[in-house]
């Protein structure tokens, strides 16, 4: 087994435990294709206005008004079109002046005149340019007008109101493209702009089946399409049946549907949840592991970690050491050692006695530091990630190799991210369970694919061109089998939950 | 201290020159974004024989934000909290920039005459205007005569 490249889930596992209940074969693994998936459609920002703009202009094709008109209207009827279609035969083109679109014909004539002064009562000064919306005549001036309109903006407002008191005409994207050419600004984004993007967040947050992309300032968009099968409706019930909806937004983040956090595969929603709370409210533990250096523990040299690779070699005396558990590192080329495994005494320890709040502190920062560790790696990862380019573009360049040959770069990267990801979620997943012989069965792969994981990762130290080109089967064959038991990691717990092996308390 | 705006200047000579009836604003001398302020409790209200101070502050971007307002004299009003801050919504969301210090001060009165249980800020007493609004009113009363009036 140490010697085998990868790990399938039909070879038997040789473990050395006497007592372990369950054997690979006892767990009728699911096959992938049998998988129900979730469909779902990722959109940018700029398509799904398009299909904002083809649903205003349907109903406008109907009811006889402006696209701008239909805006407005479908946000007052949550962008439902049989009830903007009702209320217009009802009421006729009364809706107009019940929405903000027109004013009634009593209040239009009572309308002030334009006043000669050009004086603003806003800011009481003379002003040269007066502003007011199409719809009615409360006249302020363009400065007044496009602080006010860019103050209610910037509170993703997308139904705003004219600026006098006592007026219910709604501001038009048309208003706001006069406004904006009226006061061209240099320096901040047009209003009409922002009024589309306000108008697009009240059209996703009132449909369900749209979520937005929780990346920062990712601008992103999934839409969630049903499932592959019809034996499952709803999303609780695909959730139910422990199967998670992570997507992928356009700009290839990767996120869950169901909670709109990062992508927890393979643990449910709640876990992920109590555990980014758990470990963002434990301060104490926040800073209890020192981030980015440590000391070399043979010669105290500090050393400082770049790239996600947890395989140290002290600069000044060689020591080769794993920066998580601190051990010799050619110990962890065998399948005796086990740098992730809780020691099995202080399980058996815990099992007999009550668990005192030092063990279960004790206990969570054992798994806290797995995945404290691997979520830096990730980071670390990442940055590297983005520099990638410009190394395939040097491999393009100084070795003219074609950019279909330096592919295999960017995936060993990709599928590396991908498994830190999974590797380090599976760590907040067993705090929360019940210790039990399945928890081994987890562990021995969690270990299997962190070695796989570290191999990899201890390849892309390499930065001259040339050696990372003549290591490309290496590149190839490691982000492989690292796939391979990164597939088992996630059947294995899947399976663990759905049949119960593992208990989550 | 930066020149004050037009609009606090005309404001201010506005509620100096045409007062409105029941309501003195004064600005603070050395502050003249600070007004002291009194409002007559309304006839046929348990504020009625009153003078409630006031204080009210523009801020910064005023008009762009509405003033803040605060009850000075101590009131018993389903509306107004302990510390004397005001729930109208004319100060909060409904705030238009078009809307004027005189106007803020009205609406103050206004809600002197018919307090809103049902949009409390203080809990206690609108739980008390609910259960027995002749009691409650009674309180308002005393507070009035005990606070609010010089003796
Ligand atoms: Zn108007
Ligand atoms: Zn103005
Ligand atoms: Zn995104
Ligand atoms: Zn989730
Ligand atoms: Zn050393
Ligand atoms: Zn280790």
């Amino acid at each position: 087994m140490a010697t085998s490249d990868y790990y399938d889930s039909e070879e038997e596992l040789d473990l050395s435990e006497d007592d372990l209940e369950f054997d690979l074969q006892d767990l009728h693994i699911t096959s992938q294709d049998s998988e129900i998936e979730f469909l779902f459609k990722s959109l940018t920002s700029d398509v799904l206005w398009i299909s904002i703009v083809e649903k205003a202009d349907h109903v406008a094709a109907f009811i006889g008004m402006t696209r701008d008109e239909c805006l407005v209207l479908l946000q007052h009827y949550d962008w439902r079109e049989d009830k903007v279609l009702d209320d217009f035969l009802s009421l006729g083109d009364e809706i107009k002046v019940s929405k903000g679109l027109a004013l009634s014909s009593k209040l239009r004539h009572s309308l002030p005149l334009h006043s000669l002064s050009r004086i603003c009562a806003i800011c009481c000064e003379q002003v040269d340019q007066m502003f007011h919306l199409e719809q009615c005549s409360h006249e302020y001036c363009v400065k007044c007008y496009t602080r006010y309109l860019s103050d209610k903006l910037r509170q993703q407002d997308s139904l705003v109101l004219c600026m006098e008191p006592s007026c219910s005409i709604s501001v038009s994207l048309q208003d706001l493209k006069a406004l904006d050419s009226n006061f061209p600004g240099k320096d901040h984004k047009p209003l009409y702009d922002i009024m589309i993007s306000n108008i697009a967040k009240n059209y996703v947050e009132s449909n369900p089946k749209l979520k937005w992309c929780p990346a920062p300032d990712c601008t992103g968009i999934v839409q969630f399409d049903g499932f592959s099968t019809y034996e499952i409706g709803t999303l609780k019930e695909y959730l139910d049946s422990h199967n998670l909806p992570i997507v992928t937004c356009p700009y290839s983040h990767s996120f869950c549907f169901a909670c709109s956090y990062e992508d927890h595969d393979p643990i449910p929603c709640n876990i992920a949840k109590n555990w980014i709370r758990k470990s963002k409210d434990d301060s104490e533990t926040a800073n209890w592991i020192d981030i980015n250096t440590k000391q070399c523990p043979k010669c105290d040299a500090v050393i400082e970690k770049n790239g996600g690779c947890n395989h140290m070699t002290c600069k000044k005396c060689a020591y080769q050491f794993c920066w998580i558990c601190l051990q010799d590192w050619p110990l962890h080329g065998t399948a005796y050692y086990n740098c992730s495994r809780y020691d099995a005494s202080a399980i058996k320890e815990m099992h007999q006695k009550q668990q005192t709040t030092k063990q279960s502190l004790k206990r969570y920062l054992h798994y806290y530091k797995f995945y404290i560790s691997h979520e830096l790696s990730a980071h670390q990862d990442n940055d590297l990630f983005r520099s990638i380019e410009s190394r395939v573009q040097e491999m393009q360049q100084d070795l003219g190799i074609s950019w279909i040959d330096c592919q295999f770069y960017r995936t060993a990267m990709k599928l590396l991210i991908k498994s830190r990801k999974v590797l380090k979620w599976s760590y907040a997943l067993l705090y929360y369970c019940e210790v039990n012989n399945y928890v081994y069965i987890v562990e021995t792969n969690q270990s299997f694919l962190s070695n796989s994981i570290e191999d990899l990762s201890h390849l892309f130290q390499l930065t001259d061109p040339k050696c990372i080109v003549r290591e490309r089967l290496q590149f190839i064959n490691l982000s492989n089998s690292m796939k391979k038991r990164e597939a088992a990691l996630v059947e294995i717990i899947h399976e663990g939950l759905k049949n119960q092996h593992l208990k989550v308390t | 201290m930066s020149q004050l705006p037009k609009r606090i200047i005309k404001e201010s000579q506005r509620l100096i020159s045409d007062p409105v009836p029941g309501i003195t604003a004064v600005p603070h001398e050395d502050n003249l974004r600070y007004f002291q302020v009194t409002i007559q409790g309304p006839k046929e209200s348990p504020y009625q024989d009153g003078l409630f101070k006031l204080e009210l502050y523009l801020p910064d971007d005023y008009p762009m934000v509405a003033p803040k307002v605060r009850f000075l004299t101590k009131i018993y009003h389903p509306n107004i909290d302990r510390l004397g801050r005001i729930c109208l919504d004319v100060l909060k969301k409904n705030w238009s920039p078009a809307l004027q210090i005189r106007t803020i001060l009205l609406s103050i009165q206004a809600l002197l005459s018919a307090p809103n249980p049902d949009d409390p800020l203080s809990n206690e007493v609108a739980e008390h205007w609910k259960r027995d609004e002749q009691d409650a009113i009674a309180t308002a009363k005393e507070y009035t005569k005990l606070y609010a009036t010089e003796q």
